[in-house]
């Protein structure tokens, strides 16, 4: 991280300590980056949709119901009942997008902590020690980005048996290489740093070292990978339980209900266009917001 | 050059390696007992220990890896009890139709993407780029079945203009490509858009600007090339993500490749080969980052050693 990196943390360390100039400061930060309050909009409407599912869900997402089949046995579109229509075995499309939100969230936000956690910890330890720790890493890291992603986690969750937990912890076991090249990269940069090399002079012990002087510096790229990262892992859920091999029906997930629109769409094409609606308003919202941070918090890129 | 050539293999070969551990140890972690498959559930324990034993899966783990490995160097991938055929056949089989499959997925990338990348750089925080890069971070957030599927319900099943599915022709070709290609080619835009604009900034740029060339003679004349080259490092990595694309755009089109014999392995919990594509896929990333490293050094040589 380059010193106006550092200046700009500073800066914002003293502005929160009055009220007034903080709230200056964010409308400001969002007025300029307009990206961060659209995309943090996007994300925020996911979560408010997440926690009160119940309250929103005109129907039980796993109940079949008889009237949302009609008498030749296909689904019905929408209707007053069933306003986006039903599935193929007479489940409500939009209660089921609804609570479809919780199950993306969960595995986007629980593998990314996963990875977050492996990522940075094997990235610091690797960038501060250096020397043959950096190498095996290093190594390590290269061969786990050699593999096409999708195939390994797929190879993984078939192992493992598909399920919610499973899902979530082969992605985050996985996903950690990206994380790890770039904290060791930020660490590689601030170590050198003078205060660093004087906090070594007074004698402060690595763990010191690492806890109060290199991990405040990488927290900036990592929130912002971080963000990148649930976006994508959310597509990757989708991806799994869209082949197959992620959530399990009766369980609503925005993948298994487009394999299902995938076997029906010539008699209702309705089953494909909210849940993929509702992935890409996810994923976006997540993009835009890692965006908006990385050009807020990373000068350096793209101006 | 010698001494980075050497240093390159040998840090691609100790990835290779890593890449052959993984592989063997998820399949070995597969539940279910691989003589079961072979013999099947009504054969007697003593038939069932024989042809363990002859299968060599009662001896220990790291003497089974090392004969994995052996094979593995004489091109023995082992055999699918599914198909009922070596996976080496199944796969050279297929293979070519994946790697079609991919380079058109690419081409599309490239033709897409590096155009964009120069008009949003070119025309940097004015309204195209504003409406160009919304566009690009769109495409990037696209889910690729989704993708696939509103082109065959649309195009194929609405329209009648291309084929469902299936391969052979051209026509077979035209919406997975673009499937595999829209998504990933906003990563060109902006790699290409980042670069330029680091181009742009630098001073023989605007000695150029200075001596009266015109803007579109320094944008392709003098800039051009030069971002351009981050672009082309991207290739290695592109090809990993082309190749998990292919999985789910050959399975949404049903089109016979690599990657729709890797879902349908997994289905069918056939672990050779499985283990074969995950390893065939792993060593073509690691090959063309090598291709590409060379490439980059070749092209550029001050980037040498770091």
């Amino acid at each position: 991280m380059d010193t106006s990196q550092i200046q700009t943390t500073n800066v914002s360390t003293v502005n929160n300590r009055t009220g007034l100039k903080s709230r200056n400061k964010v409308f400001k930060v969002l007025r300029t980056y307009p990206m961060i309050l659209v995309g943090g909009l996007m994300v925020f409407t996911l979560l408010l949709i997440a926690i009160f599912a119940p309250l929103i869900a005109t129907h039980n997402p796993i109940t079949q119901y008889p009237t949302g089949i009609s008498d030749i046995g296909a689904p019905k579109g929408p209707n007053s009942e069933f306003i986006f229509g039903a599935d193929s075995i007479g489940r409500d499309v939009f209660s089921r997008v609804i609570y479809g939100t919780r199950v993306s969230l969960e595995v986007g936000i629980f593998a990314s902590l996963i990875s977050l956690f492996i990522g940075v910890t094997l990235g610091v330890v690797s960038g501060y020690f250096g020397k043959w720790v950096d190498m095996v890493i290093m190594r390590i890291t290269d061969t786990m980005l050699a593999f096409p992603f999708l195939l390994f986690v797929i190879a993984l969750v078939a192992v493992l048996k598909p399920s919610i937990t499973n899902v979530f912890i082969a992605i985050g076991v996985l996903g950690w290489a990206m994380m790890t090249r770039i904290v060791r990269g930020e660490v590689l940069k601030v170590k050198e740093l003078e205060y660093v090399q004087s906090a070594k002079a007074l004698g402060a012990s690595n763990f010191v070292i690492i806890f109060k002087e290199i991990l405040p510096n990488v927290v900036a790229p990592v929130i912002v990978m971080g963000t990148l990262l649930v976006g994508q892992n959310i597509m990757l859920e989708a991806a799994l339980s869209f082949l197959g091999i992620g959530i399990q029906p009766p369980t609503a997930s925005w993948g298994n209900m487009l394999q299902d629109g995938m076997n029906t769409y010539q008699i209702a094409p309705w089953l494909i266009y909210l849940p993929g609606f509702a992935l890409l308003w996810a994923t976006l919202g997540f993009n835009l917001l890692g965006d908006g941070l990385r050009d807020w918090l990373d000068p350096t890129v793209g101006n | 050059m010698a001494a980075y050539l050497v240093r390159r293999i040998l840090g691609a070969f100790i990835v290779l390696i890593g890449i052959s551990i993984i592989t063997f140890i998820i399949a070995y972690a597969v539940p279910g007992d691989p003589v079961r498959t072979v013999v099947g559930e009504k054969a007697s324990p003593e038939v069932v220990e024989q042809v363990r034993h002859t299968m060599g899966l009662d001896r220990p783990v790291y003497v089974q890896y090392f004969s994995y490995l052996n094979r593995l160097a004489h091109g023995d991938l082992g055999f699918s009890y599914y198909n009922n055929q070596p996976v080496t056949h199944l796969i050279s089989e297929r293979f070519g139709a994946t790697a079609v499959l991919a380079l058109s997925g690419w081409a599309v990338e490239i033709i897409i993407g590096i155009p964009l990348g120069l008009l949003t750089a070119v025309y940097n925080r004015k309204i195209t780029d504003y409406i160009l890069s919304s566009l690009a971070i769109i495409g990037i957030s696209l889910p690729t079945f989704w993708l696939g599927m509103w082109f065959i319900y649309n195009i194929s099943y609405k329209m009648g203009i291309l084929p469902i599915g299936g391969s052979g022709d051209i026509k077979n070709l035209i919406l997975p490509s673009l499937t595999l290609g829209i998504v990933g080619a906003a990563y060109y835009q902006r790699l290409v858009k980042t670069s330029m604009l680091e181009v742009f900034s630098q001073d023989y740029i605007r000695t150029a600007h200075a001596n009266g060339a015109s803007s579109l003679r320094v944008t392709f004349r003098h800039g051009f090339r030069n971002g351009v080259i981050p672009a082309v490092t991207y290739a290695g990595m592109d090809i990993a993500f082309l190749m998990g694309g292919v999985v789910i755009t050959e399975t949404v089109f049903n089109y016979p490749g690599i990657g729709q014999l890797a879902m349908q392995s997994i289905q069918h919990l056939d672990v050779p080969v499985i283990m074969a594509t995950v390893l065939l896929s792993a060593i073509c990333v690691v090959v063309m980052n090598f291709i590409v490293d060379i490439l980059y050094f070749l092209i550029d040589p001050r980037i040498s050693i770091s």
